[in-house]
C-alpha cells in the first residue's frame, strides 16, 4: 500500500478541511493535477466530525518538529543549491482539549459500558465545527453547482428556540415561529406583537426588493445605529426586539439596522425554500461536507493520500518549488495550505479564539412528540459576547444513536465563568432535568497570518470561523482564488493555455454557476448539442474503437447504444469533464465517425432518438435527476470562461485539435 | 413520473487493480475498457435492471481511486444499500486486505447492508492464486450475503452479480419497510415527509415545471 507519491503535480493541497476541500476540487475540476495531502488518518481536519471511539484518539496525533539531523538530512537529498527548505507548522488550532465520561447515580453501568456493548460509539457524529446552512446561500447554491449535492443529505433544522429569562431567573425556551401561520398559532406573542411583527415581516419583504443604496436611504439615519434601536423606532416592543434579533435576524450577530435588515431578509427568503425552516443540517455531521467536496476532487482525478507525514517546502526565490512528504520530494506550482500548516514563523495577524463545548446527552433539552434539530441562539443571555447558540442535533440527523442527543455549544468568549455559553448549557439542562453523560470542550482558533513573504504561489485557505453560517468561508475562497492566482498570472510569464487560468476561472465560476441551475431553458439545447456529437462520449469512455481486436458487431454493443435511456444517462457520466479529453493528445478528435459507422451502429441516422431529446425528456422514463447532471455539466463548456478569454481557448482548443490530427495522420502513416 | 419501482445505492471497493471499474463497465456499457486509465470523471454509472415485473435502478458507485493509498470517504459508504467488494484471484495481496475492507465497511457503511464478495479476473486460469474455496470460506465466515468469482474480460458472472444485487435487495425491500428512506420513486414527497432533503430535489422541481409547460 506503500504507494509512491507523484513527483509533478501543478497543485499541493495540504489538509482536507473543508476549504481546502472545495479549493481542490475547484482546481481539479478545471483540469489541473491534485495532490491532496493530510497528516491525519482521517478526512476533515479541523472540520471533521468524529465517532465516539475516533474522538479519544484525537489528542494523541501529535507530531514532532524535525530534529536538526531530519532536516540536514532532507535538505541533502532534496533541496537544490538554491532553494530553501522551510519546515512546515503545526499550529494548535483546536487546543485544550479535555473529555469526560460523566457520571451518573442512577446509571447501574456507566453509559460509556452501554454504549459499548450495543456497539453504539460509532453511531456518534461529533462536530468540530457545527453550522448551518442557510437554504438559499452560497454553500447550497456551491454544493448544488458543483453537483456535490449528490454525495449530502440534509435535515431541516426544524425547530429555533429563544430563550427568555424570567422573573425567577429561570430560563424559559420559547419555540420561534417562522411561517405566517405559525406566528398566528404561537402562543408566547401577544395578539399585538404578533400584529407588529406581521408588519415588520411586511416591510422586509419591500425592503428587500430593493437596491442596496436605496435600502440604506430607506433606513435613513438609523443605517448604521444598533437595530434595536431601529425597531424600536417602528413602534417594536423589547420583548419582540430581542425576539426578532435573536431569531430572524441570527444570521448576523449584534447588527445594525442595516445588517440586521439584510440577515432578517435572508432568512425570510430560505423560508419555504426546502421547507418552513430556512436552515438545513447535513447528515452524519458537518465534517461530511469536506468530504463530499474531496471526493469530487477525486472523480476529477485529484490524488488524495491521508496519514502521510508533511514536513516541509522547498523555496527557490519567491515561489514554492516543492514539497517534502514522507521524505519524498513533490514539484508542484501552487499550493494551498490550511492554516494548520503555516510555518510556525509567520506571524499571526489576528486570532478570534472560540469556545466549544459539545454534550452528550439521552434527553432533548426541550422534549416534544418527535425528534428536532434544535438550534437556541444565547445571545439574549450574553450580550456581551459576539457569538453564543447551541445547536441539539441527534438520531435524526445521524449523529447520534437511538434516543442521545449531542449539544454544541459555541461561544466567543467575554469573560466571566458563570457567563460561558458551558456554563449556561448547563443551566439548561439543569432547568430541564437533561444530565448530560459526556462532555468535550476546547478552544478553537480562528488564525489570520500575513502570508505575503511566505510566497507568491501559496494560498491559505481561510480557518475555521464562529459564523454559524458558511458564508464567510465560501466568500472568502473566492477571493483567495481570484487575487492570488492572478497576481501569479502577471509575475510569470504564463501563457494562456497554461493551467492557472483555469484556475483562476473556477473561482469565477463558483459564483456563476447559478446560471445553469435557474435557467434549465438553456441546458437543454446544450443536451442537443452534445448528444449528436457521440464523438465525446467514445473518447471519454476509453474505448478504442480503432483497436483492431475488438470486433465490436460481435461484442454485440448495440445493447446499449440502442437503448438510449440507458445510454443518455451513461453519456453524463463522460461529458462531464470535456476539457480533459480536449487535452488528452492521445486523442483523434476528428475521426471517430468511421468507427462509429464500423460498429454498426448509425448514429447519424435520422430516426435514432438523440437528435429528439424533448421527447426523451419529457417521456416518463427518463430520470430527470440525471438529465441534470448532463446540465450542470456542460457549464465547462460555456459559462466556464470569460468571453474574451473563451474564444482565445476555442481558437486553441482548435489549433490543439488540428495538431492532433496532424499527429495521427504521422502514426497511421508510421504504422 | 419514474417509472422504475426502487433505485439502489451499489458501491464498489476493493484494493486497486482488481478491476472494479472494469465490471462496472462490462455490466452497464457492456464494454471492457482496455489500459491501466484511471477513472476520471466517473461518479456513479446507471443502469435498470427487471427483477419479475419491476424494473429496478441500480447506481453503481466506483472508488474514484481514492483506494490508492486506502483513503475513501466515509461518505462513500453511507446510504449505500449494497457494497461488493472485489479481490483479483490472481493477486494474493488483494485478497489479504480482504479484512481491512471489512473493518471500513462495518464502521461506516449501514449495518443491514448487502454484503458481496466478489473474486474477479477468472480468465487468468494459469495465474491464479486465491482458489475459489477459500475465497467461498471467508465469505462464509465474514458474512457475507453472497460470493461470486467473476471475469470482466469474458463477462463470466458479470451480469449475475448484479442481476442477484438487484434481486436481493428487491426482495428484501419488499419484505421489510424499516430502511425507509427516498428511495421510493416519489421522492418528492421527501422534503414535506421529514425525510432526507437532497438538494437537487429543488433543481428538479425546476426542471419537472419547465417541461410540462411545454
Amino acid at each position: 500500500m506503500d504507494e509512491k507519491l507523484p513527483e509533478n503535480v501543478d497543485v499541493v493541497v495540504l489538509g482536507t478541511g473543508l476549504p481546502e476541500a472545495i479549493l481542490a476540487s475547484a482546481c481539479a475540476r478545471a483540469g489541473l493535477s491534485v495532490l491532496h495531502l493530510d497528516r491525519n488518518e482521517y478526512y476533515g481536519g479541523d472540520w471533521s466530525s468524529f465517532t465516539m471511539s475516533m474522538v479519544h484518539e484525537v489528542n494523541e496525533n501529535k507530531i514532532t518538529p524535525l530534529t536538526t539531523e531530519q532536516i540536514a538530512e532532507i535538505s541533502k537529498i532534496h533541496v537544490k543549491e538554491n532553494e530553501k527548505l522551510i519546515e512546515l507548522g503545526n499550529r494548535e488550532v483546536v487546543e485544550n482539549i479535555e473529555m469526560t465520561w460523566i457520571p451518573r447515580d442512577s446509571d447501574e453501568k456507566s453509559m460509556k459500558e452501554k454504549l459499548e456493548e450495543m456497539g453504539q460509539m460509532r453511531r456518534f457524529s461529533i462536530d468540530l465545527v457545527p453550522k448551518i446552512l442557510v437554504s438559499k446561500g452560497n454553500m447550497v447554491q456551491t454544493l448544488c453547482d458543483s453537483q456535490v449535492s449528490h454525495y449530502a443529505e440534509f435535515k431541516l433544522i426544524n425547530r429555533q428556540l429563544c430563550p427568555t429569562e424570567t422573573k425567577d431567573s429561570k430560563i424559559q425556551l420559547n419555540p420561534v415561529p417562522c411561517s405566517k401561520g405559525e406566528i398566528f398559532q404561537s402562543s408566547v406573542l401577544s395578539i399585538l406583537e404578533k400584529r407588529a411583527l406581521m408588519k415588520f415581516i411586511t416591510f422586509c419583504t419591500q425592503w428587500s426588493t430593493k437596491p442596496s443604496e436605496e435600502g440604506r436611504q430607506l433606513l435613513g439615519e438609523m443605517a448604521d445605529r444598533p437595530f434595536s434601536e431601529f425597531l424600536a423606532q417602528m413602534g417594536v416592543g423589547e420583548t419582540l426586539q430581542s425576539f426578532i434579533i435573536n431569531t430572524i435576524g441570527i444570521l448576523q450577530p449584534r447588527p445594525t439596522a442595516m445588517s440586521g435588515m439584510l440577515a432578517s431578509c435572508e432568512f425570510m427568503d430560505s423560508v419555504g425554500h426546502f421547507g418552513p425552516s430556512p436552515f438545513l443540517f447535513p447528515l452524519y455531521g458537518c465534517g461530511e461536507l469536506s468530504q463530499c467536496f474531496c471526493r469530487l476532487a477525486a472523480v476529477f482525478g485529484s490524488l488524495y493520500c491521508l496519514g502521510r507525514p508533511v514536513q516541509a517546502m522547498v523555496k527557490e526565490d519567491d515561489r514554492i518549488t516543492a514539497i517534502i512528504a514522507n521524505n519524498e520530494r513533490i514539484n508542484c506550482r501552487h499550493v494551498i495550505m490550511s492554516p494548520r500548516f503555516v510555518p510556525e514563523d509567520v506571524e499571526i495577524q489576528k486570532n478570534e479564539k472560540i469556545e466549544r463545548v459539545v454534550f452528550a446527552t439521552d434527553k432533548s433539552i426541550k422534549v416534544v412528540e418527535k425528534e428536532q434539530l434544535t438550534l437556541v441562539n444565547l445571545a439574549s443571555l450574553r450580550p456581551e459576547a459576539a457569538v453564543s447558540r447551541l445547536v441539539e442535533v441527534g438520531f435524526e440527523a445521524c449523529t447520534a444513536p437511538k434516543g442521545h442527543f449531542l449539544v454544541h455549544a459555541t461561544g466567543s468568549s467575554c469573560g466571566g465563568d458563570e457567563k460561558s455559553v458551558e456554563s449556561i448549557a448547563e443551566r439548561i439542562f439543569e432547568e430541564n432535568e437533561v444530565v448530560p453523560y459526556w462532555k468535550m470542550s476546547f478552544t478553537a482558533n480562528s488564525m489570520k497570518f500575513d502570508t505575503k513573504r511566505l510566497g507568491a504561489n501559496i494560498v491559505v485557505a481561510p480557518p475555521v470561523d464562529s459564523n454559524i453560517h458558511y458564508s464567510n468561508v465560501i466568500e472568502e475562497l473566492e477571493d483567495v482564488n481570484l487575487r492570488d492566482f492572478s497576481v501569479d498570472l502577471q509575475e510569470s510569464d504564463v501563457d494562456l493555455r497554461d493551467s492557472i487560468v483555469d484556475l483562476l476561472d473556477a473561482g469565477v465560476d463558483l459564483r456563476n454557476r447559478s446560471v445553469d441551475l435557474q435557467d434549465p431553458g438553456v441546458n437543454l439545447r446544450d443536451l442537443v448539442v452534445d448528444l449528436r456529437d457521440p464523438g465525446v462520449d467514445l473518447r471519454g469512455s476509453d474505448l478504442d474503437l480503432r483497436d483492431s481486436d475488438v470486433d465490436l458487431r460481435e461484442r454485440d454493443p448495440g445493447v446499449d447504444l440502442r437503448d438510449p435511456g440507458v445510454d443518455l444517462r451513461n453519456f453524463c457520466v463522460d461529458l462531464r469533464e470535456p476539457g480533459v479529453d480536449l487535452r488528452d493528445p492521445s486523442v483523434d478528435l476528428r475521426n471517430p465517425g468511421v468507427d462509429l459507422r464500423n460498429a454498426g451502429v448509425d448514429l447519424r441516422d435520422p430516426s435514432v432518438d438523440l437528435r429528439n431529446p424533448g421527447v426523451d425528456l419529457r417521456n416518463a422514463g427518463v430520470d430527470l435527476r440525471n438529465c441534470r447532471q448532463i446540465f450542470c455539466s456542460t457549464w465547462p463548456d460555456l459559462d466556464f470562461l470569460p468571453r474574451a478569454m473563451k474564444s482565445e481557448e476555442e481558437e486553441e482548443s482548435e489549433e490543439k485539435s488540428e495538431e492532433k490530427e496532424e499527429n495521427a495522420e504521422e502514426t497511421a502513416e508510421n504504422q | 413520473m419514474e417509472d422504475y419501482k426502487y433505485l439502489f445505492k451499489v458501491v464498489l471497493v476493493g484494493n486497486a487493480g482488481v478491476g472494479k471499474t472494469c465490471l462496472v463497465r462490462k455490466f452497464t456499457q457492456g464494454i471492457f475498457p482496455p489500459g491501466q486509465s484511471a477513472t476520471i470523471g466517473v461518479d456513479f454509472m446507471i443502469k435498470t435492471v427487471k427483477v419479475g415485473n419491476d424494473k429496478i435502478k441500480l447506481q453503481i458507485w466506483d472508488t474514484a481511486g481514492q483506494e490508492r493509498f486506502r483513503s475513501i470517504t466515509q461518505s462513500y459508504y453511507r446510504s449505500a444499500h449494497a457494497i461488493v467488494l472485489v479481490y483479483d484471484v490472481s493477486c494474493q495481496p488483494s485478497f489479504d486486505c480482504l479484512p481491512e475492507w471489512l473493518g471500513e465497511i462495518e464502521s461506516y457503511a449501514n449495518r443491514r447492508v448487502l454484503k458481496i464478495l466478489v473474486g474477479n479476473k477468472v480468465d487468468k486460469g494459469d495465474e491464479r492464486e486465491v482458489p475459489e474455496r477459500i475465497g467461498s470460506d471467508f465469505s462464509d465466515v465474514n458474512h457475507f450475503d453472497y460470493f461470486l468469482e467473476t471475469s470482466a474480460l469474458d463477462a463470466t458472472n458479470v451480469d449475475q452479480l448484479f442481476e442477484q444485487v438487484a434481486t436481493r435487495l428487491t426482495n428484501d425491500m419488499k419484505i421489510t419497510d424499516e430502511r425507509v428512506h427516498q428511495y421510493r420513486a416519489d421522492a418528492t414527497n421527501t422534503s414535506s415527509s421529514g425525510g432526507p432533503i437532497k438538494l437537487i430535489d429543488r433543481a428538479q422541481t425546476q426542471l419537472n415545471s419547465c417541461c410540462s409547460r411545454q
